[in-house]
Order: structure tokens, then sequence, then C-alpha cells
């Protein structure tokens, strides 16, 4: 209750008809949602985070999957040392990935920042998850039922078609629904390289240091429901039985 | 001479030649050869990590042997892959479809080879109805037992009329009643499709029930190719020998040897006659070799010291013993008999009145007809 309090301040004042965020509650209104739908420069990071989330899941997802798939066959020993590794970006501060990000991007490979490369960010930042996901659901995947549908016929192109990807498929959306929420939230690899290409979590910031503007409450209120819902519905699909 | 042998080969369902495979350092399967005739049940029986399963899944076209060839009717396909060779495996744990329905899972098969409808849904029925299960057309595979998923499997493969229906194992996940069921369910399914069937187990008893023929295997090798009861009466050797049913083995050495009849002596006092055995012929014992009698639990007979058993024609084995043990089995009854310091003979006989009045520690006679056993090289 204690660490959700926040939220439910956020939520609560996002629907209060004066420009006030303290006691007494005046009333309930819809008018921070309504002017931040005719904010352009909301609408422009909504897409930026879209686009970045979308192409977060589309690289991450088939890495990852390819990966969990593919460490499946390797001895228990080698697996659990390669998933390790794997999980060792996440175990960085966010804080050190971003500077070191930076500094590849722009000092090694001299491109200029810009949400390309906080996308290239997130994936590395989304993958172990990925993995760690497609890996839990993989794990009881039973490899000779591919064999069965070779018997039957099945070149090994159909066999992919037919039973593996239709079998693996709740899990495969539930990474992608992950990756995006991750990418969706991420922050200091955006600030970093994200160059001018300001994002949803960007903007935020930003106007939070301008002034404490009650629409804020409003699109904050709107970024919490979408990653929750987001989570449940990965959560949901990568949980179900294969 | 070459085409000749091809031709020879051709009327096989299938024919083995030769074939090696290994995996590192161990051989799995070591210069395998194997004819099947069509129409026949084969089983493959032998203990775990005899080559066994390597031998089915290279049938199957799920490893390609090192050395030797695989002819499907006559022609190879040594190196084809799986989906392009006509054998349906029959998987130990199903591996059926579960995201599909029943009717699903076995027309799969069919879809892959661009049969349509109203064909497709006929055959998928047929094969149904062949195994039992029309009612279950439309249900999830994971909604119905066992016994069921064993049956829709079957009619998954056979849906495909394959040259050869390769069985691994397909009945060792169910519990024993089921078991006894399906065995006999499979031997009525292969007499009305007329289907070759390569059948895998390490279940003698089960091999001994289906099988027309059947090859015993041990450390990658075919040691005895024969039919249930030629393997069971006269097996080859001594392995197959322990291997197929129970046997009592005694040493003993030569006292006497005929053409067609080798005379062992037990115990130092008993002597015996038996029929010499296959690879142990006539020719090659001598009086004074060490061998060992073996004899079938079920051909020895026993009676009570009192009302001792000796019908003409018998070889008096006239051991004496003391029950030690009475094992009732249901129909049948087994005791073991301890003669002399250290031996003790299993015998089974069928649970009848006599047999009621055989209690442990009863002193007990032990006779056997003459060609009741069979001798073993002495091991070591």
């Amino acid at each position: 209750m204690f660490l959700v309090a926040p939220l439910i301040v956020v939520i609560v004042f996002s629907l209060h008809n004066i420009p006030r965020m303290s006691l007494p509650f005046n009333g309930v209104s819809f008018r921070w949602y309504i002017r931040l739908f005719a904010d352009t420069e909301v609408h422009q990071s909504i897409m930026r985070s879209l686009a970045a989330g979308i192409a977060t899941a589309i690289f991450a997802t088939p890495l990852g999957v390819s990966a969990a798939l593919s460490v499946r066959i390797l001895p228990p020993r080698l697996r659990n040392f390669i998933l390790a590794i794997v999980l060792l970006p996440s175990a960085v501060p966010g804080l050190l990935l971003a500077v070191a990000l930076a500094i590849y991007w722009r000092g090694a490979l001299g491109l200029r920042f810009s949400l390309a490369v906080a996308v290239a960010g997130h994936i590395l930042l989304a993958l172990p998850f990925v993995i760690l996901t497609m890996n839990a659901s993989v794990s009881n995947f039973r490899y000779s039922l591919l064999e069965a549908a070779r018997d039957l016929g099945a070149s090994p192109l159909q066999t992919f078609r037919d039973i593996l990807f239709p079998i693996i498929r709740p899990a495969i959306e539930g990474s992608a629904l992950l990756a995006i929420a991750i990418s969706l939230d991420e922050f200091i690899v955006t600030l970093f390289v994200g160059g001018r290409d300001t994002t949803l979590p960007l903007l935020i910031w930003g106007r939070i240091q301008r002034s404490v503007d009650p629409s804020l409450n409003a699109l904050a209120t709107c970024l919490l429901f979408a990653t929750t819902l987001l989570a449940f519905l990965a959560v949901r699909r990568t949980t179900r039985k294969l | 001479m070459n085409s000749k042998h091809s031709e020879v080969s051709a009327s096989y369902a299938l024919s083995i030649q030769g074939i090696t495979k290994t995996f590192g350092t161990s051989v799995a399967v070591g210069n395998l050869w194997l004819d099947l005739f069509e129409g026949e049940f084969f089983s493959l029986l032998g203990p775990s990590g005899c080559g066994k399963t390597t031998t089915l899944r290279m049938l199957a076209g799920f490893e390609y042997p090192d050395s030797g060839r695989i002819l499907l009717r006559g022609v190879d396909c040594t190196s084809i892959p799986p989906d392009k060779r006509n054998t349906n495996l029959v998987f130990q744990h199903y591996e059926l479809f579960p995201h599909m329905t029943v009717f699903e899972n076995i027309a799969y098969g069919l879809r892959l080879r661009k049969i349509r409808e109203p064909e497709l849904s006929a055959r998928v029925r047929e094969a149904l109805a062949v195994v039992r299960c029309e009612e279950l057309e439309e249900r999830g595979v994971n909604q119905i037992s066992g016994g069921q998923q064993q049956r829709v499997a079957l009619a998954r493969a056979i849906v495909n009329r394959p040259a050869v229906l390769l069985l691994d194992e397909p009945l060792s996940a169910l519990d024993v009643k089921l078991r006894k069921k399906m065995q006999l369910e499979l031997k009525r399914i292969q007499h009305q499709l007329g289907t070759t069937f390569v059948y895998v187990t390490h279940d003698q008893e089960e091999a001994l029930l289906l099988s027309d023929r059947i090859g015993i295997m041990n450390h990658g090798g075919l040691l005895q190719v024969a039919t249930p009861r030629q393997l069971y009466m006269n097996p080859a050797d001594s392995f197959v020998a322990e291997f197929v049913g129970s046997l009592n083995i005694f040493n003993s050495h030569v006292v006497d040897v005929q053409s067609d009849v080798v005379t062992v002596q037990l115990l130092g006092m008993l002597s015996i006659g038996v029929p010499p055995l296959l690879t142990l012929s006539a020719s090659n014992l001598h009086v004074g070799d060490r061998v060992r009698f073996a004899i079938r639990p079920e051909r020895v007979q026993l009676g009570l010291w009192k009302n001792n058993i000796s019908t003409e024609n018998c070889y008096d084995m006239g051991l004496r013993g003391q029950v030690s043990q009475v094992l009732y089995l249901g129909g049948l009854t087994q005791f073991i008999v301890t003669c002399g310091a250290d031996m003790q003979v299993l015998v089974q006989r069928t649970s009848d009145r006599a047999c009621e009045e055989i209690f442990e520690g009863a002193e007990v006679v032990l006779t056997c007809a003459a060609d009741a056993g069979f001798v073993l090289p002495h091991m070591g």
C-alpha cells in the first residue's frame, strides 16, 4: 500500500478538475486528458515510443527466441553457463550501460545519436528478458514432436510452420509484448544516446523540470496503464501451458 | 551376381545389409544384417542400450548408418530423410501434436501428401475405425486417456499406409492391464492391415506374445533371429537363453557324447541326457568338458517325496530337495527348491489341487523329461 501510494496520488490528481495537486479534492474532470490529446509534442513522443518499442520487439524477439531454442539442445551445464552470460547485461547498472553505449556509438562507430541508437540499447536490455521468458516456456517443449512431424512427411520448413511455431507462438507473443514494455519504460539509455528524439518518458521528465503540469499526471497514468497491460498480457501468454 | 542379389532383396519388405552406427567411440550398432518378410510382425528384443532403438531410428531416417545399406521393398533408402521415406514410427511417448485435434493429428500426414477431401476424411475415419476410436475425432489430444492417445498415435501412423510400420516400445507408458489389452489390439490390427511391423521392446513376454519372429540384440549385434518358440526352446547361446524366460542353470560336466544326445552329470552324481544345442553341437563336446546344464522352470517336474513321480521315458533327475519358498502367482505357482548345500531350483507349475499340498519345508523330488533341458558352454 505504501509503495503504490504515489501511483494512486498520480491517478487521482490526473482526474482533478483544477490545476492544483493538493487536497481538498475539488471535482472530477478529464480536462488534462483532453489537453494531452491536443498536444502535438505528446503525440510525437508517443509515436516515437511506440516505434522504438515495436522495433525493439521486432529485433529482440527473433534473436531471443532462436537463442532460447538453440540452447535447449546443449548439455545442461553448458546451457546454464550460456544463460548466465546472456543475463549479464541486465545485471550491469543502466547508467554504465548507457555511458558505454554512448562511447561506443559516437566514439567507435562515429554515429550520430538518434532514436535508432536508443533502440539498439533497448534491444540489448530486452534480450535477456526475452531469452529468459522463452527459455522457461520452451523448457518443456518436446523436440520429438518435430521428429514426429518429419516422420509424417513434413520438410524442416513445414515442421517449423505447422508444429514448432504454433506451439511456441503464445510464448513468442508474450516475449514481444515484454520487449515493447521494456522499451516503453526505458529512460537512461534513451537520454544518453537518443539525441533529440524524445520518447514519452523523456518528455515527461523534461516537463517536470520546467513546471508541475497536471497534464503530466494524465500522461503518467496512461503510461502506467499501458505498460501494466502489456506486462499482464505478456505474463498470461508466456505462462500458458505448451 | 549383383543383379541376382538385388532381385532377391526386392522380395523383402525390408532388408538391412550390414549397417553400423557409432557414437563417438562406442558402437551402437555393429554390422547388422536382417531381412524382413512382407506382412511380418518382427520384434527387436534386447536390454536397454543394446542398439535396438538406434536401429529403429536408422530405419525411420532419424539417424544415418556409418556404413551398410537399408533397402525398403528393394529400394535403397539408406540416406533418404524421414519425410521422404515410406515408413512411419509410433513413438514411445506418442508425440501427438498438442495444438491439433485427434482428427487433425491423423490428417496431418495426408495433408502433407496433398490428399484432399473427401478422401482425406474417409481415410482418417478408416484409421480411427481400425484402432476403434471413432468417437474421439473432435477431441483435443490432452482430453483423452493414455490408452486412447496410444491408439490415436497408431492411427496417425497407419493412415499413411507405410511399407513398414516402426514401433518404439509403444506400450511401455501404459499400466499393466491396459498394456495386456493393447498387445492383443496390436496383434489384431497387424493381422487386419497386413503391414510389416518392426517392434522394439525390452519386454520379452510382449515380444513372445506378439511376434512372428524375434531378433535378440545385445551390444549392437543380433544374436539370434527366430520364431518365439524356437527362441525359447532352442536358444542360440547363453545370453538368449537367459534373456528369454527364466532359466535354472547348473554347473556340470559331460560324461558321454552320442550323435544325438549328450549326457551331463550334475552334482557329481546325477546323469541327464540332453539334445545338443544349435551353437553347441555334439561334435564340439568331449567327455570331461565343463558345461552348464540349463532347464526352464516349467520343465522341471516336482512331486512330494512319498508319492514320487517316476514315469517312463523320464530321465529321473532323482534330485531330492526341500521347498524353501512357495510363490503363488494365481494361475501359476512357483517353488524354490533347495537341493544339496547351495543349489536352488526354480520350479513352475499350474496351480492345481496337488499344488496346494506342497508347503514350504516339504521334502520333494525333482524330475525332468529327457529333452527338457539343454547345455550351455561353460562360463569364463
